[in-house]
């Protein structure tokens, strides 16, 4: 019996340009934290897996990364540093103040703190420099994907 | 008697070889330069035990480099030197000066890794080109290789 081509076609998930070993590497710990019965773990790698895979807001992916990166990443640390690396090339911060117009550019650093935590410190080291700007809330801080 | 065809030594005209021996060597001198970069600046309790594992890493690829080169020139092909054109042959990544020391093993754990995978494939073009005395170095490389991930790895559990 001969099946149509278009049955066994996949559906096209993989909209953003994840490397493949990223969606191994999850889905592996995913099938290892399921094993070993950590429901919290896979819960995790799973809302981590699907912002990798569809490619949604680069802001999304980086508080899915962070919700499994804090609590679990020191044990595969390996994997994590990869995921962390791969990000890192693929999303810039994007800085704007409200009342000076400015707009800056800066390369993303993952530090293991929480995504709350690295957007106060980049306020923070902004309204540091210039005396111009208000109050810390007046930088806006966002996460874009880089151009390709 | 064997005919003059196959005495000929055909393996010195193979620039699958010769190409991926070029990148074998790029990759081992950038990681052999992210290991003593790791020497010097890893910080922390683990300083000790770090410090003296990079200093044996780096010094066993040192070693292994002059092979590399070695075995080009037997080859017939000349070896690349130079940090500007070893840099341009490798895809390895160099480390910021400062990071966490589980970050510094974990930067060299994917070195290795990307050095692995392009080994094999030298090996495997050394094989198909019947040139066993090159497939046998990458071996002992890959071998080598391979312990020292093993390593890393224990270390990041
Ligand atoms: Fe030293």
């Amino acid at each position: 019996m001969k099946i149509a081509a278009e049955a066994v076609t996949a559906p096209q998930l993989r909209l953003l340009d994840t490397p493949l070993w990223a969606t191994i590497c999850v889905d592996r710990l995913i099938y290892h934290a399921f094993l070993r019965d950590e429901r919290d773990y896979a819960d995790h790698l799973l809302d981590l897996k699907y912002p990798l895979l569809l490619g949604t807001s680069a802001e999304e992916l980086l508080r899915a990364f962070y919700a499994v990166w804090k609590p679990f990443g020191d044990r595969d640390y390996a994997m994590f540093f990869k995921l962390r690396r791969w990000l890192e090339q693929r999303i810039t911060l994007r800085l704007s103040s409200s009342s000076t117009g400015q707009i800056r550019l800066q390369a993303l650093r993952l530090s293991f703190v929480s995504l709350e935590t690295l957007v106060r410190s980049h306020q923070n080291a902004w309204f540091q420099e210039d005396l111009r700007l208000p109050s810390l809330d007046d930088v806006q801080v966002s996460f874009d994907w880089l151009e390709r | 008697m064997p005919n003059e065809l196959e005495t000929l030594d055909t393996t010195a005209t193979n620039t699958t070889v010769t190409k991926g021996l070029e990148v074998l060597l790029a990759d081992s001198y950038q990681l052999m330069a992210q290991t003593h970069l790791a020497h010097w600046n890893v910080e922390g309790a683990d300083f000790f035990q770090l410090h003296e594992a990079f200093q044996s890493q780096y010094e066993e690829l040192f070693e292994a480099i002059d092979e590399i080169a070695e075995r080009l020139r037997a080859l017939d092909a000349l070896a690349p030197g130079g940090l500007n054109r070893l840099a341009a042959l490798t895809d390895i990544a160099e480390s910021p000066d400062l990071v966490p020391a589980k970050d510094f093993v974990a930067s060299l754990l994917v070195a290795h890794e990307l050095l692995i995978s392009n080994a094999l494939k030298t090996r495997k073009a050394a094989a198909e080109a019947g040139d066993a005395e090159t497939e046998d170095m990458i071996i002992g490389r890959l071998k080598s290789h391979q312990k020292t991930c093993w390593m890393l790895k224990s270390f990041l559990k």
